[in-house]
C-alpha cells in the first residue's frame, strides 16, 4: 500500500527560534481559536444495507483551540458535517440524509534529528472520535444507520516556512502593486490508526423494538475493538497578518473503514475549507 | 517553493486516495450479479425458511437457469421478483421505478369482505368516524360495530376513549380486521391495551444472528400493559380474513392470550416478521422478514396465518347479509 510516508529532506524552514531556551519557546507559543467552513467530497458504503458507494458534496464547519511553537503543537476540536448523499445506478437514485460529528485531540512534538533549519518535522498523536446518523427512507426498516469510529493515530507533520522575507514590487498588466514581507507556512500531515475501534449495528441491522413496543434502540449494536482502518491527511497553507491573526487554506482527507467480514461500512471525505485563525495570545 | 509545492502535493495525491483502502464500487447491472446478490442475502438473512419449508438452494437452481446476458430490466425483475414470491411472503419485495413484486398471500382464500355489504344492511347513516376508526351501532344499539382497515399510526387516546364510553353498555363489540393489511405495529399495542387489566404476555420474537436459517437470538417476550384509562372489559369479537396481514397477524395472534377476545372469519395472511430493506448492485430495492414470532408455545407456525377461533366464510350469493357479521353478532348474544 503506498500510503508510506515520505520525508522530503532538503526543503525546510528556517527555524529562528532555535536560538531560544525551550521554556522561552513555551512561554512565547501561540494561541488560536480555529474557526473553519468548507466543504467535502464524501461518500460512504454501508455493506449491511447496500453494495453502493453514496457521494454527495456536503457542508463543513470546524471549531478548534490551538497552541503551537516551533517544538510543541497542541489541538483540541470539533468538526460536523452534513447533506445528502446520492447512490445513483442507471436512474435508480436512492438517497441519505447523513450527519457527522467528530472531537479530535492532537499533540506534536518536534523532532529535532529530522527536523532542520529549513524544515520542521513533528511527531506526535491524534485521537477522533467520530458518530454518524443516516437516513435513507429507500432503505425502510434499514433506513436509519448509526454508527460510531474512534481511533488513536500516529501522527507526523512537516511545516516549510514559505515566508515573503522581502517586499516585492510586482505589476499586472498596467497596474503596479506592493508585496509585503509575510510569514507563511507550508505544512503537510500524516496520519495513521494504530488503535482502531467502532461501534455498530449488529448482524441483522434492524431490531425489534416496534414489535417489543419500546425495546432498545440499540438492540445488537456492538462495539469492537482493535478492528478497522483509519488514515488521514491534511495539506495547510497559512498566512499570518500582523496582528497575529491568520488565514488558513486547508485539504483534508480522511477514512476510515471496519473491515469487517460482513456488513462492512467504508467512508472518507475531502475537505477543502477556509480557516480563520484567531490569536488570543498576540504572540 | 515551487519544488516544495510539487512535491507535497504529490505526496498529498499518493495518499489521499481511498481507492488504496476500499473494496472496488460493486455497482452493477450484470443480472448474474444481481441475481447472487440477492440470493444470498436472502439466505443469509431471511428467517423462515424453516417455517414455510423452503429448498431455497433448488430455488436458486430453477431461477438462475433463467437468467442470460443481455436480458432487459423487466425480464431480470421477473426472475428476481418470482424467486423472492417463492417465499409466499408479502413483506419481501423487489423494488424498482418500474413494478414492485408481490406475492399477493390474500389471494390464498376466497375474498370474506365487502364494506359496502354492511354499510347498506347494517349500519345507519349516521356512522361516526373517529381517527382511523369507522363505527356505529348494530343489532338495535346492542353491539358496536368497529371497522379497522389500516394500522395508520394514527391511534390515539382520545378516539379510543370516545369509542370506548360511547359503547359501554352494549352486550359486545365486534373489531372489524378483514382486509387489513398492517402498518404501524405501535398502534397494536394502543388498541389492544383497552381489551386487558392486567399486564398480558402475548407472544415472543427473536430475530436472525446469524448466516444459518436457524440463526437466531434468545426469543423476548412481548408484553402488553392495560390502559391507564377507560377499558372495555366485555367480549369482543375480531373479524379476520387472509387479508388480515402484518400488524393486522400480530393483532390477531394476541387475542390467543386475551381471553375476551375471540378471533373469528378465516385464518388471517400471516406476516408476523419483521421486514428489513436493502439495495443491489444495481439500484432496485427489495425487502424481507428478519424476524419471527412466537406463540406462547414458543411455536413460529402462525407466519402461515393464525387460525380463527371460530371459522365463518362469507356467502357471496347473498349481499343482502355478511354472514361473518352475523355469526359475530350471534356469538355476543
Amino acid at each position: 500500500m503506498s500510503l508510506l510516508f515520505v520525508v522530503t529532506s532538503g526543503f525546510a524552514q528556517d527555524n529562528s527560534r532555535e536560538s531560544l531556551s525551550e521554556d522561552e519557546i513555551q512561554n512565547n507559543r501561540s494561541k488560536f481559536i480555529k474557526l473553519s467552513f468548507g466543504m467535502s467530497n464524501s461518500l460512504f458504503r454501508d455493506f449491511a444495507t447496500s453494495p453502493l458507494f453514496y457521494k454527495g458534496l456536503v457542508k463543513n464547519t470546524g471549531l478548534a483551540f490551538e497552541r503551537s511553537s516551533s517544538t510543541k503543537e497542541r489541538e483540541f476540536g470539533f468538526n460536523f458535517l452534513a447533506g445528502n448523499y446520492k447512490a445513483i445506478v442507471s436512474n435508480h437514485e436512492a438517497i441519505s440524509e447523513t450527519k457527522s460529528a467528530t472531537l479530535y485531540y492532537s499533540k506534536l512534538v518536534q523532532s529535532k534529528r529530522l527536523s532542520s533549519k529549513k524544515m520542521n518535522f513533528k511527531l506526535g498523536a491524534l485521537v477522533f472520535a467520530t458518530g454518524n446518523l443516516r437516513g435513507n427512507h429507500d432503505l425502510q426498516n434499514n433506513g436509519r444507520g448509526i454508527e460510531s469510529f474512534h481511533s488513536l493515530m500516529g501522527s507526523a507533520k512537516m511545516s516549510f516556512d514559505v515566508s515573503r522575507t522581502e517586499l516585492k514590487e510586482k505589476k499586472c498588466l498596467f497596474i503596479k502593486y506592493r508585496l509585503n514581507p509575510r510569514k507563511r507556512v507550508l505544512s503537510f500531515r500524516f496520519n495513521v490508526g494504530l488503535i482502531n475501534s467502532f461501534f455498530r449495528n449488529g448482524y441483522a441491522y434492524g431490531n425489534q423494538d416496534g414489535i417489543l413496543q419500546g425495546g432498545n434502540q440499540l438492540e445488537g449494536y456492538k462495539f469492537h475493538l482493535f478492528a478497522g482502518q483509519s488514515y488521514s491527511t491534511a495539506l495547510d497553507y497559512t498566512w499570518y497578518l500582523k496582528n497575529h491573526n491568520a488565514y488558513r487554506f486547508t485539504y483534508q482527507w480522511n477514512a476510515y473503514t471496519t473491515n469487517e467480514e460482513i456488513n462492512k461500512f467504508d467512508m472518507a471525505h475531502h475537505v477543502i475549507s477556509w480557516v480563520f485563525l484567531f490569536n488570543t495570545n498576540n504572540k | 517553493m515551487k519544488k516544495i509545492t510539487f512535491i507535497l502535493f504529490s505526496v498529498f495525491l499518493l495518499t489521499s486516495c481511498e481507492k488504496l483502502v476500499f473494496e472496488q464500487d460493486q455497482a452493477s447491472e450484470d443480472p448474474f450479479v444481481n441475481f447472487e446478490y440477492l440470493w444470498h442475502e436472502c439466505d443469509t438473512k431471511y428467517s423462515f425458511f424453516d417455517v414455510k419449508g423452503v429448498n431455497w438452494n433448488e430455488i436458486k437452481s430453477e431461477y438462475e437457469a433463467k437468467l442470460f446476458d443481455g436480458m432487459t430490466n423487466d425480464s431480470l425483475f421477473s426472475v428476481l421478483g418470482g424467486m423472492l414470491n417463492e417465499l409466499r411472503d408479502d413483506h419481501t419485495n423487489l423494488i424498482s421505478n418500474f413494478n414492485i413484486s408481490t406475492y399477493g398471500v390474500y389471494k390464498t382464500g376466497q375474498d370474506n369482505f365487502d364494506f359496502r355489504v354492511i354499510t347498506d344492511n347494517y349500519l345507519s347513516d349516521d356512522v361516526y368516524y373517529s381517527g382511523p376508526f369507522i363505527h356505529d351501532f348494530v343489532d338495535d344499539g346492542n353491539v358496536g360495530y368497529i371497522r379497522f382497515g389500516a394500522f395508520t399510526g394514527t391511534i390515539d387516546a382520545n378516539n379510543l376513549d370516545f369509542i370506548i364510553d360511547r359503547y359501554k353498555d352494549t352486550k359486545g363489540l365486534v373489531l372489524d380486521l378483514r382486509e387489513n393489511g398492517g402498518g404501524a405495529s405501535t398502534d397494536v399495542h394502543s388498541l389492544l391495551s383497552r381489551f386487558v387489566d392486567t399486564k398480558t404476555l402475548l407472544y415472543y420474537t427473536r430475530i436472525k444472528n446469524g448466516p444459518a436459517h436457524d440463526d437466531f437470538t434468545e426469543a423476548e417476550p412481548v408484553y402488553l400493559e392495560p390502559y391507564d384509562g377507560i377499558r372495555y372489559s366485555k367480549k369482543v369479537v375480531v373479524l379476520v380474513d387472509r387479508g388480515t396481514y402484518s400488524a393486522g397477524s400480530f393483532t390477531s395472534l394476541a387475542t390467543k392470550a386475551i381471553p375476551n377476545l375471540v378471533l373469528m372469519g378465516d385464518t388471517t395472511g400471516g406476516g408476523l416478521g419483521q421486514p428489513n430493506g436493502g439495495q443491489l448492485p444495481n439500484g432496485w430495492k427489495y425487502r424481507f422478514s428478519i424476524t419471527q414470532t412466537l406463540s406462547l408455545e414458543h411455536s413460529p407456525e402462525f407466519e402461515n396465518g393464525v387460525p380463527p377461533d371460530i371459522p365463518v366464510l362469507f356467502d357471496w350469493s347473498d349481499l343482502t347479509k355478511d354472514e361473518i357479521l352475523d355469526a359475530a353478532i350471534a356469538e355476543l348474544q
